[in-house]
Parts: structure tokens; sequence; C-alpha cells
């Protein structure tokens, strides 16, 4: 009883410092800048269906490559799809990829870092080893080289996200987890026979959560620039779904005759990484005042 | 010049400084009076935090960016510091005032060499390169370092830790200073590095014609190596006199008590270092009275309404307490 | 130091050949069959297995691996599927036209990022130093493709300031200089927010320090403290970062190149990509992942050897 009445203690005291943090997120003005944007995007992402004024892969043939007319506010592609539609459910795709491919990301690279912490010595060598080969690719040519024998769709897309941005969680995992392991309190719980996945998830996993977390919220406009890049290259989702990535790649094919289509797709995207990128750094600042320093 | 000989070198007078910070202005000096003697040694003892390095950084006007100065002056020979220009900051600063900074580990830069260090210090005087670097050499050998001429090409890495505060010496006298500051300059060193400094510094002093402003929180490195002594408490000076009527006679209770709990100086045996009871008070929010009061074991009616004024104990021995009231 | 040279040039070749046997195991392990995706669909099972055969696929995994290492060393990275052209002779083709991008990319980076940097650590705080921060975030927000396409729509569609395909005259070197400014510039905005930013940090982490208090106190020029004392070694990370910063623009390299339809590996790997040029795409990522491995390297052996802490105990 007594442990429990404790363990409720701490988490009422830490409601009541998430919610001094969040004051303090919305004080910096490029972190609120970046929740508004990021709230508008999410927001108009789920909700496409009702606001997108057309079916994002219905043809208006009479209407192709026009600009921005009261019909089509952001102008039609070369089928005379509607772009703004389109941007709409563009977002959807980077969202959904983003979020898969991050929470893939943390959960392996959680689980592989304190492997690598934890386990023998050899294991972790072997570990470090591949992370940093991993790092040793750049990005695109790792992505294109995967998708040259898997063929491109989303989940070749997620996989190289997943596959690259792996070590980048487990080598935070592993410090940490090499740092705690050490400790005082970590060494009298293995003293007492504990095992070592009892240590690892109530112990090592509520530490290392917070620097992953901080990380995941940094990585997602990376992986949105990834996926977009693969689309705009044609790598990525398959046509008729929209992607801000195929938007552009469209509109780049036709950029001598219409501005509004690379606009249209590069925009939202651009909006979204600075969004992103804006408040992870302010959450980082918030919540890791060690990193803040600079 | 000669004329300067009867004007102190540094004359600080009811000097003080505020911080500004959140919780509201840190007090950290009090109306400080200072002075430092042609060719004397002064001493600046107290505990951490009493005000020693603001003192320091006031006279070479290197405070942080949220201290000011509210009150006093500092006066170098004739010109008051407070009132001069960045030209003539530029020019007080390793020309006539130098300083030995604490830790000799990081008190060079790691990425210039040892020789370039020393001569860049030189960049007002006209003469050659080489001529600078001759002046280096012989700096270097007369505080001690072997094989000068090969080892002014070494990064500060390469030396020890007593080299390098050899190292920092030899640069503070290159310009030949009116003034020396050492602020706890052997403190991180051990023992018998510690006796060697000292021993550097005592002879340096004899050669080199400078006063010199040694702070430091070892009374036994003070009384071995000064002329006067200033006590400093809580960003006030409570006892300033000369070394031995003040290690002699003490008359501030601070004093007494630091005295005592000087480990070099106590001779019985015993299980227990004394120590001074209480903390040093929060200077934001001072006591109305004494700066001391709250600690001392001596105080009386008047200690905690009112600061005592400073009372003269013989001519060059003042002291600030009540206790000194009737002579 | 020789010691420490040949242990790091030792860790990059492990390096590489891990992160080879790494993407070999990957496409072993995957269901996808490289054959029929070279092939198409309407390969017959017969030129399947003949495809199999001449690319080796058809040994066991470690003797694929062991052979790929041994030709790669003699520098036999196998034929072009469609015209049976030695693939390190049309990789080696475009590796100038590629490095050539991507060190005008970090030169941008290092003429503009260090002494933006510099210029904002002076005065933290100051508006200045607000601004220069918020342009250096957003600039490594923005992916490099959208401003690669974006200053093609401004300054090539609309204004007309700059050539707009390809890598210009061959003769030529400042036809060929004006079409390099875009797709450089392009690359390397990103980098110079993340070098403006580390060397921010790290000039103000040097400024704090003892020894610049010190040359402070004797009085030593503001310039001379600043861009000789401090920069000296607040350069040092950022050198350290540089290697990492050309894999970075090496990736980016590939949108740069087929935006403006410039030579190069990336627009080479692309195209082999579209008409599944198996070996050519493998070449590819061989080729940039020991141009990357050896920027890393080189960067790494510039900081040691300007750091005299490491450069004289080694």
């Amino acid at each position: 009883m007594e442990a429990k009445k404790s363990f409720s203690d701490s988490s009422d005291f830490r409601r009541e410092s998430r919610f001094s943090n969040l004051v303090q997120l919305v004080k910096n003005p490029l972190g609120l800048i970046g929740l508004i944007i990021v709230i508008a995007i999410v927001s108009s992402a789920i909700c496409a269906d009702w606001i997108a004024p057309y079916d994002y892969k219905a043809f208006d043939i009479k209407a192709r490559l026009s600009g921005p007319t009261w019909d089509h506010l952001l102008g039609t592609d070369n089928l005379g799809r509607d772009t703004l539609s389109r941007s709409l459910y563009g977002g959807r795709v980077a969202l959904s990829v983003a979020l898969i491919s991050v929470s893939l990301s943390l959960v392996i690279g959680l689980f592989l870092g304190m492997l690598a912490g934890y386990g023998p010595r050899r294991l972790d060598s072997l570990l470090v080893l591949i992370f940093d080969s991993i790092r040793a690719f750049p990005t695109i040519m790792f992505a294109l080289a995967v998708i040259t024998i898997v063929g491109p769709s989303l989940n070749t897309v997620i996989a190289v996200v997943v596959i690259t941005t792996v070590p980048g969680y487990a080598r935070i995992a592993r410090t940490q987890t090499l740092a705690l392991k050490h400790t005082e309190f970590i060494l009298a719980e293995r003293s007492l026979g504990a095992k070592p996945i009892r240590v690892m998830f109530s112990h090592i996993v509520p530490n290392v959560i917070a620097p992953l977390l901080i990380l995941a919220s940094m990585d997602i406009p990376v992986v949105i620039t990834i996926e977009a890049g693969l689309s705009f290259l044609g790598l990525g989702v398959k046509p008729p779904t929209a992607s801000w990535g195929s938007i552009l790649n469209l509109g780049y094919s036709f950029i001598r005759d219409t501005p509004w289509m690379v606009i249209a797709g590069g925009v939202p995207l651009i909006l979204t990484t600075l969004g992103f990128t804006f408040l992870g750094e302010a959450l980082r600042d918030v919540f890791d005042p060690k990193l803040k320093k600079d | 010049m000669s004329n300067f000989n009867n004007v102190p070198v540094i004359d600080i007078s009811n000097l003080s400084v505020d911080f500004q910070t959140q919780r509201g202005d840190v007090r950290a000096l009090r109306n400080v009076d200072l002075t430092i003697p042609h060719n004397k040694t002064v001493g600046v003892v107290g505990e951490s935090g009493c005000g020693k390095s603001t003192l320091i950084n006031s006279i070479l006007r290197l405070l942080a960016s949220n201290a000011s100065i509210t009150s006093g002056s500092i006066r170098f020979l004739d010109t008051n510091i407070l009132e001069m220009t960045d030209p003539e900051l530029n020019d007080l600063r390793g020309q006539k005032i130098s300083m030995v900074f604490q830790d000799p580990m990081t008190a060079l830069n790691p990425v210039i060499t040892v020789g370039k260090q020393m001569t860049d210090i030189l960049f007002r005087d006209s003469h050659s390169r080489n001529a600078k670097r001759e002046k280096a050499r012989d700096m270097l050998q007369m505080v001690g370092i072997p094989d000068a001429e090969d080892r002014m090409n070494d990064y500060p890495h390469q030396f020890s830790g007593g080299m390098r505060q050899r190292i920092c010496i030899a640069m503070a006298l290159m310009m030949n200073p009116a003034l020396l500051i050492a602020d706890e300059p052997t403190t991180a060193l051990d023992v018998t590095l510690e006796a060697q400094v000292i021993h550097l510094l005592q002879e340096l002093k004899n050669s080199f014609q400078c006063s010199i402003l040694f702070v430091s929180h070892n009374l036994g490195l003070i009384a071995e190596l000064c002329d006067e002594v200033v006590v400093m408490y809580a960003g006030e000076v409570v006892e300033q006199g000369g070394v031995f009527d003040l290690f002699h006679s003490p008359a501030h209770p601070y004093t007494q008590r630091l005295l005592e709990c000087d480990p070099a100086r106590i001779e019985k045996s015993t299980d227990e270092l004394p120590t001074i009871s209480g903390r040093v008070p929060d200077l934001i929010e001072l006591p109305p009275g004494c700066i001391f009061s709250p600690r001392c074991v001596s105080k009386f009616e008047p200690c905690s309404t009112q600061p005592p004024p400073e009372f003269v104990v013989n001519e060059h021995h003042k002291v600030r307490c009540f206790l000194s009231q009737n002579g | 130091m020789l010691i420490y040279i040949i242990k790091r040039i030792f860790l990059a070749v492990l390096i590489v050949c891990v992160a080879m046997l790494l993407l070999l195991s990957a496409i072993h392990l995957v269901p996808g069959d490289p054959a029929g995706v070279a092939l198409g669909p309407r390969a017959t099972p017969e030129m399947r297995e003949a495809f199999r055969v001449r690319m080796g696929l058809d040994q066991p995994f470690i003797i694929q691996y062991v052979k790929f290492l041994a030709n790669v060393v003699t520098g036999d990275l196998g034929v072009d599927v469609w015209s049976n052209k030695p693939v390190s002779s049309i990789i080696g083709a475009q590796v100038p036209h590629t490095l050539r991008l991507t060190l005008l990319g970090l030169g941008w980076a290092v003429i503009v990022g260090i002494p933006l940097g510099c210029w904002s650590s002076i005065r933290p705080n100051s508006w200045i130093d607000r601004i220069v921060g918020l342009i250096s975030v957003s600039a490594i927000a923005v992916p490099s493709f959208i401003i690669a396409v974006y200053s093609l729509l401004l300054f090539t569609v609309t204004l007309r300031w700059f050539p707009a395909i390809g890598a210009g005259d061959k003769g030529d070197p400042w036809d060929q200089f004006m079409h390099l400014v875009l797709p450089s510039f392009a690359i390397g905005l990103g980098w110079v927010g993340y070098l403006a930013r580390l060397v921010r940090a790290s000039m103000l982490e040097t400024m704090g320090e003892n020894h610049i208090r010190m040359a402070r106190a004797y009085g030593l020029p503001t310039a001379k403290i600043t861009y000789v004392y401090a920069l000296k070694l607040a350069i040092l990370p950022t050198v350290a970062l540089l290697g990492v910063g050309v894999g970075g623009l090496l990736s980016g390299a590939v949108f740069a190149e087929i935006v403006f339809a410039r030579p190069g590996i990336g627009k080479l790997v692309y195209d082999a990509v579209m008409t599944r040029n198996y070996p050519i795409v493998m070449g590819g990522v061989l080729v940039t992942t020991i141009l990357y491995a050896a920027s890393t390297l080189i960067s790494d052996l510039i900081t040691a050897a300007l750091d005299p802490r490491v450069r004289e105990n080694l």
C-alpha cells in the first residue's frame, strides 16, 4: 500500500509539472507558432474528407492546368484534378507515414539500444558497428538501392525510413542504459535478483523515454521530407494517391506552364516541416534544458 | 613618475557593486575601501562568496554584464578606472595591471603555443618578433622553465600544472606591471607545488618593483607573503591592517574565528575541526545591523540594529565592530 | 599520429564493408526477386535464371559477398545490364560532376555559415542573433529539393537569371559555374543553417572559458580574441562535422541533379532505378558510400591535425 501511495503522489506531481511545461512551451513564440501550424495541418489532414472541395482523384478535363479560380482555389493539374483537395489528402499521407515510421523507429530503437547497453559486450559492439554502418549510407542512395529491389511503394518508404532512423534512437537508449546500469538503485535491484527484463521496463524505460520522444518530435519533419522526396522522384506513393511530393513532381513537369502546382505542393510541405521543427525545438528547450545550453 | 611613489597604486573608496538577478539585486560589494601602496603586497582573505572575485573584476572592469557599480571610485595612480574609456582600459589591462588566475589548467589557450601567447601580450610594442621572443624566453627562464627556448613552441597541455602556473606568472610580469593581481594562484595546485609557486612570487616581488594584490583563503600563505591584510566578509571589508598586527591581535570576531579555524594553527590534537556556525547571509535581503551579527558569538546591543562604523585600532589597523568602540 | 591515421582508415574501410554487407543481405532477405524486378513481369523463367547466373545471384550469399568485395578491390563493379559497358567507367565519368556540386555546396555552407555563426555569437540574444537563429532553423527544416524546385521556378523560369538545365558548356568554365550556382545553393542552404548554429554554440561555449577571460584581462584586441583565440578552438567541432555534411549534401545532390537535369551519380542512379539497372544502382550506392566515408575520414584527420591536444599526443 505504501508503495502505491507514493506512486500516485509522484504522478500528481508529474501532471502539475507537465502543465507548467505546456505554459512554458506556449510562451516561446516559435513554439507557439509551431504548435498552431501543427494543429492546423493535423486537423486539416484528419478532416480532409469534409473540407476538401473535390475528390482528390476526380477529373475536370475542361479545367486542365488552370491557375487559381473560384472553382479551384489552388488551380488544377494536367488531368484537371483540384490541387487544393489533393494537397489536403497529401497531408494525410505525409502525417501517417511520419507517425507510423517514427513510432516504429522509437520502439525498435529503444529495444535495440537497451539490448546493446544491457546485453553482453560482444552483442553491444556488433550492434554499434551495425548502427554506424547504417549511418554510413547517404540516406537517399540507400533508399534508391532498396527501392530497386523491392519496388516502390509506401511500405518501402516506411521501411527505409525506419532502418535509417533506428540508429539515432538506439544510440540514445544505449548511452542512457549504460549510464543507468551502474547507478546504485539499479545495482541494488540487480543484487536482489531482479530479472533484466524487469529492470529494463521498470527502471530504464521511464528514464530513457523522454529524450527519445524529443528525438521523435524532431524526426517527424525529417521523415515527412524523405517521404515527399521519394514521392517527388516518383518512388513513393503510387498514382492516383496524392502526396505533396507527387504534386510537386507533376508541378515540376509542367513548371513552364503553371507555377501553381509547385506552390500548392511545396508550401504545405514547407509549413509542415517548419511547424514541426519549431515545435520540436521548443519541446527540447522545455524538457531537456541540458541540450539548450547553446 | 617618481612623484607617484607617495600615491598608492590602487585606491578604492566606497565601492559598491550589485548584480541584477531574477530574484532581485545581489549586493555583492558594499562600501569597500582598500589601498595598495607602492611595492607592497596586500592580501585579501575571506570565505568563498565574500566578494573577492567581484573586487578583482571591478579593478580590471571585467564584471559580468548583469553587474553594475553603484557607488565609489577605483583610482589607479591618479586616474579613476571607473571613468576610463575602452582604449584606456585596454592600455591598463596587461600593461599596468596584470593577473594570475586561479586554475592554470584552463587559463591558457589550448590551441596556441605558449611562446605565441606570451608574445601576443606584447602586441603594443613595436619591437621585432625576435626581440619579443627573446623577452618571452627570458621571462620563462626567470620563472624556472627549463629549456625555455625549445618549450616556447609547445602547447599548454604539454606542461604540468605547476609549470603552467609559472608560465602564467611569467606572462603577468611580461609588461612590467605596476600591480600584479594573484587570484588564489595556488588553490588548484598540490602542496609542494604551492610552496614552489609562493617561493617564486616572493623572489619576483623583490626583483620586480611591483605591488601585488594576493587573494586567498589560505591564511598561512597570506602571513608568509603579504605586508598588509584585508579581511572580507559577505561583500564588506570587516578588518584591515599590517600582517603582524592583524594575525597577533585580531579585533573582529570574524577574523578571530577565521584564525581559530585555520588547521595549520591548531596546536592541540582534536577530534573535531572548529567551524564558524551559520551561513553567509543572503545578499539580496541584508540584515539591518552588522553583517556578521547573525553568526557572531560576542554580539551585543547595537549589533543587530545599526551597521558598525570603522574604528581605528592603530594607525594601520582598522575594524568594523562595536567591540572596538572604546579603543 | 601515424597509428591514429591507420586505425581511422581501417575503421572507415570496415564501416564501408559492413554497410555493403548489410545492403546485400537486406537484398538477399527481402521477398522480392532481383531478377524478376530487373527483367520485368514478361521475362521467362529461363531468362531469369540466365540473369541470376550472370549476376552471380545463384551462388551462396557469403560467396556473393566475398566476390563482390574482391571485385570492388580490383575496381570491377560488374557490367551495365543494358549496354554491357563496365559499371566502374560509367560511374567514374559521373563522379567529378557530383563532387564539384557537393564541394561547392559545402563551400557555400562554410563561407556563409561560419561568419553568420560568429556574428550572432558576438551579441547573444540580440535581434541579429535571433534573426540569424530563425533563418538557420528554417534553412535546416526546409527540404533541399523544394529549394531546388523553387529556385528553378524563380531564378530560371521567371527571372531567367541562370541557365536552366545541364552542366554547361564543357570548354567554358564560367558557363559551368553558372550552371552550378543554383543547384549548389539549393543543397548547401540547409548546411549554412547547421554550421551557423554549431559555430554559434561552440563560440559561446569557448567565450565563457577561462583562457578567454585571461586574454581579456591582458587587454588583447577584441577582434584578435574573437577571431583568433576563440575561433581557433571553436572551429574544431565544426570541422569534425563537415564530413557528415558531405553525406547530407550527397543525398541532396541526387535531387539537385534530377531537378536541374545535371549529369552526376545521383541522376545516373535514379535513371538506373527507373530502368531497373541493378549493377549501376549497387555501384552508385557503393561509390557514394565510399565518398561519404572518405570525407568523414578526411574531416576527422583535419580536426586531429588542427587540435594540438590530439595531434601531439598521438
